[in-house]
């Protein structure tokens, strides 16, 4: 005898999991990366600071977690938003696949940009 | 012989606009909320991009910070930022009204209850920051 097992649970872990990182931690990078430092608001750490915190393990263990999961909560929340918007909740399953999909495709290109860095 | 009946059964065709999330500010706080998620990919993303840019080298990265400090993306990334502040507040303030109650099995009024949150959040944002401006 096989149990079905609704996959549900995992969509909810990953959402709240990525909710919580993406609230905490995302902000402050933001408003540095795509702010402050571009504007000249802080002094630039520059390539080789820059490159030297991205080198060492923790900051990429930190970044993979953060990217992977900030993807997967984009995914569950961007499904719905598209299906409630877009009268597209007839595709509800199509659009999982699709958001998900781009969640899993993001996660192997975080293995592989952080995997690269030199 | 035919059936009266005191009113008519017609059928109930729901009327929903296209737009309903402009009909009344709540339902559109709640789609407004829920956009957070595009801004969130966009910078997950943009956080790969800069690493890419970072691996392949100074001149690639000298690329990167030269379109970050055009005027169309620091446009966006304060759009960015603000949708990602949203989904903080929201974020936090929802989190104890379901937490206390499931975990606690008790209230506690709404401020108490997300406190922690805000205090983790700052800890966390000092944090990063030292470490992404250089400083720890």
């Amino acid at each position: 005898m096989s149990a079905q097992r609704s996959n549900r649970p995992l969509g909810w872990l990953t959402f709240g999991t990525g909710g919580f990182l993406v609230a905490f931690l995302l902000p402050v990078q933001v408003f540095l990366y795509g702010i402050a430092i571009p504007l000249g608001l802080v002094p630039d750490p520059g390539y080789k600071g820059t490159l030297e915190l991205l080198q060492q393990p923790l900051t990429k263990l930190y970044l993979f977690f953060v990217v992977t999961l900030a993807l997967f909560h984009a995914a569950y929340r961007i499904k719905d938003t598209l299906a409630d918007t877009l009268y597209m909740r007839p595709l509800d399953t199509a659009l999982g696949y699709l958001c998900y999909g781009g969640a899993i495709a993001g996660a192997i290109a975080a293995i592989a940009v952080l995997w690269n860095v030199p | 012989m035919p059936q009266y009946r005191q009113f008519q059964p017609k059928p109930y065709p729901p009327q929903m606009s296209a737009y309903w999330y402009f009909d009344r500010w709540p339902y559109l706080r709640f789609v407004l909320r829920e956009a957070s998620s595009f801004f969130v990919a966009y910078f997950a993303i943009l956080i790969l991009v800069q690493a890419a840019a970072l691996s392949a080298g100074p001149s690639k990265y000298a690329q990167f910070e030269a379109c970050m400090r055009s005027p169309a993306m620091i446009i966006l990334n304060g759009i960015t930022l603000a949708f990602l502040l949203l989904h903080a507040v929201t974020w936090f303030n929802l989190v104890p009204r379901v937490m206390m109650r499931q975990v606690l099995c008790k209230s506690l009024p709404d401020p108490i209850a997300a406190a922690p949150n805000y205090f983790i959040w700052l800890g966390a944002t000092a944090i990063i920051g030292l470490f992404i401006l250089r400083i720890i």
